[in-house]
């Protein structure tokens, strides 16, 4: 949050992430640090790894190697048949429920209405009762401006409504870190700024975040980091005047020049 | 005609007793044989998609065969050849001979017969399900068995449920085959008072009616079931 230095570890930190997808070599040793507070982004074009390297941080996907810390407490990590799997079941899903995943696709369960939708984490996997797992959920929906939306059914609301619900989710497991995979690239336009608003009212209250996006003046506004991922590596890295000002990577300039 | 109507009383000298017995024999062969094969049919799906080489070809050459075979052919092969090998696992062990109740014989025979089908209906099913759901509850922490109660579980069955509605019809009808080994469910019984009466056309019609009765009974519940379990889903009109 501050540039004191801080003894403290970082939030979240990933270290030469390796992923193989058969013999496609879609990461090749990327490292991500990320305090208290920070928001990192992650650009670059399609099939840059980005997406993936977000998935691996919370074991959607498999690295083939690599190491993740959150809080300065590694996540075991072994040997499995597709890569890298946790060592113990209950460490990953203590890693997962402290790291809050927002969808490209949104991924609302279809079953519930918004309400079960955000109390459900907080009453399985937190503990919480139900009356207190739904006094906060109706916080939660409110902030993100659908308090009034808590008894309908996903498929019933808009694309940028079902996403804000997400976060709303995501929220209420009042996770330490933040990641979102590309959140507004399902969206059409006009349901994009709603979306971003939010998210960035989560910048601006201090949340750490990682961010993958195609929303290149959103992510020169709101990141304290950005990177820009060129087939599996970092090819670029600072605050974001340098990487959407100045960069030192040809190939990152032109990348910035071809999305302006 | 009212003569032939009396034959249809409920008290003897009348048959419609037997015929109203024969009914719930059926219904209890027809829900313990779907309740089996729902179970056999959870498992076996979760085998297929989830289990190792072994369960994945085993369960293949179970559904491949119990479908490829006529049911009437299973339940006598399975009737018959399962009591030889109960008694002979008995005579082993030092026990008697065992009578096998021609209702538990039903029910495990037909169940192990819908188990083949079901297996295949909760298959398509788990395939239905959005992967992005489930990654959403496995990226919360939610850990594997909450997934599937929780999640995966409730957003499949609307998927199953119509598939899982026909295989009940069929079971229920099903149980009539069991007539064959000397089962005396609604089939036999109708047999059995048509052939003491002479009156071939009344028993059969009125078999006939109360398996209908079934089938609209089962048909309100399933759809009255499909209703609460697909809330949420917009209705594509």
């Amino acid at each position: 949050m501050t540039d004191a230095p801080t003894p403290l570890p970082p939030a979240i930190e990933v270290r030469d992430l390796h992923k193989h997808f058969g013999a496609a070599h879609v990461l090749r040793g990327v490292s991500v640090a990320a305090q208290d507070g920070d928001v990192v982004s992650l650009i670059g074009s399609s099939g840059s790894g980005k997406s993936t390297f977000l998935r691996c941080i919370n074991m959607l996907e498999a690295p083939t190697s690599g190491r993740i810390l959150l809080d300065g407490q590694e996540l075991n990590l072994k040997p499995g048949r597709e890569g890298l799997i946790a060592q113990d079941r209950r460490q990953l899903e203590n890693f997962r429920a402290r790291l809050g995943m927002v969808f490209q696709s949104f991924n609302l369960w279809q079953h519930m209405t918004v309400l079960q939708n955000v109390i459900e984490g907080p009453i399985q996997i937190l503990g919480l009762g139900r009356s207190e797992a739904t006094t906060r959920a109706e916080a939660h929906l409110a902030r993100v401006g659908l308090w009034e939306k808590r008894d309908a059914y996903p498929a019933y609301l808009s694309g940028g409504q079902q996403q804000r619900v997400a976060i709303a989710r995501a929220l209420a497991m009042d996770p330490q870190v933040m990641l979102f995979d590309e959140p507004t690239s399902a969206l059409d336009p006009e349901l994009v700024g709603e979306v971003l608003k939010v998210i960035r009212e989560l910048a601006d209250e201090g949340r750490t975040m990682l961010l993958v996006t195609h929303e290149m003046r959103f992510a020169r506004d709101v990141s304290s980091k950005v990177l820009y991922l060129h087939q599996g590596q970092i090819e670029e890295e600072g605050p974001p005047e340098q990487v959407f000002g100045a960069p030192l990577s040809d190939r990152c300039r032109a990348f910035v020049a071809s999305v302006h | 005609m009212d003569s032939a109507l009396d034959l249809l009383a409920l008290r003897p000298p009348g048959w419609g007793g037997n015929l109203l017995m024969g009914l719930l024999r059926t219904v209890q062969i027809a829900a313990g044989a779907y309740a089996l094969g729902l179970i056999i049919g959870l498992c076996g799906a979760l085998g297929k998609l989830h289990g190792g080489v072994a369960l994945r070809w085993g369960l293949e050459i179970y559904t491949t065969v119990i479908r490829a075979v006529p049911e009437l052919v299973l339940i006598l092969l399975l009737y018959y050849v399962g009591t030889d090998l109960l008694n002979a696992g008995r005579a082993a062990l030092g026990l008697e001979r065992a009578d096998i109740s021609g209702l538990w014989a039903g029910i495990y025979v037909i169940g192990l017969v819908q188990g083949a089908y079901s297996t295949e209906v909760f298959r398509g099913a788990f395939q239905a399900v959005p992967r992005g759901q489930i990654e959403a509850a496995r990226a919360m922490g939610l850990p594997p068995l909450k997934v599937l109660r929780r999640i995966t579980l409730p957003i499949m069955l609307p998927y199953a449920l119509p598939g899982l509605s026909n295989l009940w019809l069929i079971t229920t009808k099903d149980t009539a085959l069991l007539a064959v080994v000397g089962f005396g469910e609604l089939a036999l019984e109708t047999k059995q008072a048509a052939g003491a009466t002479r009156e071939y056309f009344m028993f059969y019609m009125a078999a006939g009616l109360l398996y209908l009765m079934l089938t609209l009974v089962s048909t309100l519940g399933f759809s009255l079931l499909e209703r609460r379990l697909r809330r949420g889903q917009p209705t594509q009109t």
